[in-house]
């Protein structure tokens, strides 16, 4: 069934209905989590938000765009929210054990490579990952829904509300500071 | 064309993996999951609004609640002005200005 008709179904009361969309698209949705937060628990929490807020908001979704771009759009953008939610805690953490007296810097979270990777791609995962979230959020965003959900230039700038020279322009500045970072780091560190 | 180094062959190497991320679907019972959190008998909506939105509302309507004031006590403040003109003109119509001497004296 095409994605308006279940969506106008929904609408029109018929809550099951909403079971498709999610199995059409949970996959995605899960992907993209997990490539922008790789934590696997987290990753889930924030996909099931995803479709719950794509529930209660499917009143406002005109067709302008496609369901698929609507759907990636809030992922992306509840994505980069636990982000910063988590940053400001972890901050805020440093900040009382500052104050606690508490000299010694809070133990970094141990990096977690991208758990889609196979064995012998870990540690090249752990290392890639962590200069990955580094880079700036629409970078980072524009690089994985490329590298890791295999969305088109066209597809990437209707999620991220942009054009699509300016996507190409995030990806190819995006891998450029990856390449001199990892460059940086293997020379600081073989 | 000089060789890469082997710095930059490592660098090339680890960004390769970008093309293996994302490899792993969706949890199985995920699908129950979403179902089970979905408001029991309620329709979709049109979203909530953002906590930037429900802010400027806030604000809008302070502002039209003092402008509301505003305009009632200047309103106020002008009948008062024009009760007082009216009972002036009657009083000098009708002579009812207060006299300074009681008039038994």
């Amino acid at each position: 069934m095409e994605d308006n008709r279940i969506v106008q179904e929904v609408l029109g009361g018929n809550q099951s209905a909403f079971r498709a969309i999610v199995e059409r698209y949970q996959d995605r949705v899960f992907r993209t989590c997990l490539g922008m937060l790789r934590d696997r628990e987290d990753a889930e929490d924030v996909a099931q938000d995803v479709f719950v807020e794509v529930y209660n908001s499917l009143g406002s979704f005109r067709g302008e765009a496609k369901l698929s771009t609507w759907i990636y759009r809030i992922a992306v953008t509840k994505a980069l929210d636990h982000i910063r939610k988590k940053n400001r805690k972890k901050r805020f953490a440093r900040v009382q054990s500052l104050f606690a007296g508490d000299m010694e810097e809070p133990a970094e979270e141990s990096p977690r490579a991208h758990p889609g990777l196979r064995l012998e791609e870990q540690e090249r995962g752990d290392i890639l990952m962590r200069h990955i979230d580094r880079l700036p959020e629409n970078q980072k965003a524009a690089l994985l829904l490329f590298s890791a959900d295999g969305l088109s230039y066209q597809e990437i700038s209707e999620v991220l509300r942009t054009t699509v020279p300016a996507v190409e322009s995030l990806i190819f500045r995006a891998r450029l500071t990856l390449r001199k970072r990892l460059y940086a780091f293997y020379r600081n560190h073989c | 064309m000089t060789a890469p180094t082997p710095f930059e062959q490592e660098a090339s190497k680890t960004l390769d993996v970008l093309g293996s991320l994302g490899l792993d679907g969706a949890p199985r019972h995920f699908t129950d999951g979403v179902m089970h959190r979905l408001p029991a008998g309620k329709m979709p909506g049109r979203g909530r609004l953002s906590g930037g939105a429900r802010v400027a509302i806030a604000a809008l309507l302070a502002l039209a609640a003092l402008n509301a004031a505003a305009i009632m006590s200047a309103g106020s403040r002008s009948l008062g002005i024009a009760r007082e003109a009216a009972v002036d003109s009657l009083a000098v119509e009708y002579d009812l200005t207060p006299r300074t001497q009681p008039t038994w004296e």
